[in-house]
């Protein structure tokens, strides 16, 4: 597994495809695979993997759990990294019968920057990952090679001849790294949907969530601002290929979209099926008030800001809940939620951990106190997969929920300002943007600042100090990928 | 809807539910067990006759449990309240306000729910 010349052999194509890695499932493999054997020269391992579709039944492919593999089963081979016993073999065989989950071969090659299969992992691997795939034809099973800053795959999706590259893989933590294949400089996703739909992998008719979502830019915007170049040299095409969803273009989400096209988000995903109203105006920047007159709705507000902006920007803008276009959000790789609700922001975060997405909670409300003044509060939260959830950090609590739920349709006209919502939004982007980047070298922050709209006062909300480093136990890796419902029978329930 | 009558020595209590759904379903989500009951028989009168429904038999928003629907229901005496919009194991639900006391078994909670539409 030395000899990393891929690049002689003709190149599988790119699939429709991503791969998001938790940091933390990323962080483990690297310490095992670093770890000294008595003999092998490298360590390999292997990884469960869950799936999800996005739209057009694109895959989302989630690594879930890393297998180490004992010393014992390793044999002396000085013509290869490491070789593997039929015992470890035939036991991921046994897995992937047991568990009908794809899996993943691991092996790193430990330098920083891009990597790639060498000759002999290309010789090695494939053998192994069609027994996986023939034991398990409705998984998708892979090799996956990481370096110590990057990764790249190979995928052996269901019912296809061949693998391919993923269109990206994604390294999902603080900060989240985007991977996208050496070649790939334009990712058009209804090409690669009839591409794939040759070798038999995914229907060839678009559906219309996928139409949508056809073509996606990633060319950088013809005007890019120098004044940014600190964010890294990586950042502007980085910032140009991201998907960033956001649920909700009222008072805040409309300052997202303002902010995101400044900074040059090219592959915006938005969603709001409510069109602008007189009582909008005092917050929903871009808004005019002819718009009212006319009922424009919000996602056109949005899409004039875009644009105006970023004329190369092609935002994909739903004017409905996102709920009706779910697999539209899957796709991104950050969601935006400024909604109104306990409930939508809970329905929000199960959505994007169970597809592996770093979530951004903004909201604002303004609290009548008997006898004081008005006081005016938001939070800005960074639900991360792996990490704390809105759960754990308390801000979301069934009494919350029930409360709000006793409350349904009586929510009334709440007090909504603009200034807070800008205040928050652009703290949300700031994070954003060091997530994507990485350019404050931050690194597994957690984020939930409150706001304090009386004094303007934005600090780490106190939970964070006895929070821990546990592990969230509403979200755990078992909870990602498409849901599993599984069938309750008289022999299940006597097995209980 | 009768509940069925409980089996004699059944140590389960999701086996009346079994009962009531020959295909019935569990998944979790965010820490919570739902069941799904594929095709539900709705109360005489209600339309549709048959739908999707997802029982959480733990206290959520309020309530001691709560039936969710796949879509609205519309028949029977009482003016419903549909509060509940909720999307659950990436699928769409709709919920009305009904209440039912504590201590139920599932099945029981189901029966009681579905008065709801009688």
């Amino acid at each position: 597994m030395s000899n990393l010349v891929d690049g002689l052999a003709p190149e599988p194509p790119v699939g429709t495809v991503r791969i998001r890695l938790v940091r933390s499932l990323v962080d483990a493999m690297l310490a095992d695979l670093r770890r000294p054997h008595a003999f092998a020269f490298e360590r390999v391992g292997w990884m469960s993997v869950t799936t999800g579709r996005a739209e057009d039944g694109n895959w989302l492919i989630l690594g879930q759990e890393y297998h180490a593999i004992p010393d014992e089963q390793y044999l002396s081979d000085d013509r290869v990294g490491a070789r593997i016993g039929t015992e470890a073999i035939h036991a991921t065989v046994r897995r992937v019968l047991a568990t009908r989950q794809g899996l993943f071969h691991v092996h790193l090659h430990d330098f920083p920057g891009q990597t790639g299969f060498s000759p002999q992992d290309l010789a090695d691997q494939p053998p192994l990952v069609t027994s996986w795939t023939r034991a398990c034809p409705l998984a998708p099973h892979g090799m996956l090679v990481l370096s110590s800053t990057s990764a790249a795959a190979r995928v052996w999706l269901p019912g296809a001849s061949g693998p391919v590259r993923p269109e990206q893989i994604a390294i999902v933590g603080y900060p989240t790294t985007l991977i996208a294949p050496r070649t790939a400089s334009v990712v058009e996703d209804a090409a690669q949907a009839t591409h794939v739909a040759e070798l038999g992998a995914v229907a060839a008719t678009p559906s219309e969530d996928a139409k949508m979502a056809a073509p996606i830019r990633t060319q950088p915007p013809r005007v890019r601002s120098a004044r940014q170049s600190f964010l890294g040299a990586h950042a502007q095409p980085v910032l140009s290929r991201a998907r960033i969803g956001i649920a909700g273009l009222g008072g805040g989400g409309s300052h997202l979209v303002q902010q995101l096209a400044h900074v040059g988000v090219l592959n915006v995903r938005a969603f709001d099926g409510d069109t602008v109203e007189e009582s909008n105006l005092n917050r929903l920047v871009g808004a005019l008030a002819s718009d009212v007159a006319k009922k424009t709705s919000k996602i056109e507000v949005a899409r004039r800001m875009i644009e105006g902006v970023l004329p190369d920007a092609r935002p994909l803008l739903v004017g409905e809940r996102w709920q009706e276009h779910s697999t539209l959000l899957r796709g991104c790789d950050l969601v935006f939620g400024s909604v109104d609700t306990f409930a939508g922001r809970h329905e929000l975060e199960v959505a994007c951990r169970r597809y592996g997405i770093p979530y951004i909670d903004i909201g604002m409300d303004v609290y009548e106190v008997p006898g004081e003044p008005p006081r005016m509060a938001g939070q800005i939260i960074l639900s991360m997969p792996g990490c704390a959830c809105m759960w754990c950090l308390q801000f979301l609590d069934e009494e919350k929920l029930a409360r709000e739920a006793q409350q349904y349709g009586d929510a009334g006209g709440r007090p909504q300002v603009v200034w807070p919502n800008g205040v928050l939004a652009s703290t949300a982007v700031g994070i954003a943007v060091d997530l994507l980047t990485g350019w404050t070298g931050q690194r597994d922050t957690p984020v939930y600042l409150s706001y304090d709209g009386n004094t303007g006062v934005i600090r780490p909300h106190p939970r964070l100090q006895v929070l821990g480093r546990r592990p969230c136990p509403h979200y755990p890796p078992t909870s990602m990928g498409d849901p599993v419902f599984k069938r309750v029978s008289k022999e299940s329930l006597r097995r209980r | 809807m009768p509940v069925p009558a409980r089996t004699k020595g059944a140590g389960d209590p999701f086996d009346e539910l079994l009962q009531l759904s020959p295909e019935l379903q569990q998944a979790v989500e965010a820490g919570v067990t739902y069941y799904l009951l594929p095709n539900l028989a709705m109360p005489p009168g209600a339309a549709p006759a048959r739908v999707d429904a997802l029982l959480c038999p733990t206290a959520r928003d309020g309530y001691e449990s709560r039936l969710y629907l796949a879509e609205r229901v519309s028949g029977g005496k009482h003016t419903l309240n549909w509060n509940g919009q909720i999307r659950v194991l990436e699928r769409n639900w709709y919920a009305v306000s009904w209440r039912t006391p504590a201590g139920l078994r599932p099945a029981q909670m189901v029966a009681i729910h579905l008065e709801a539409f009688r």
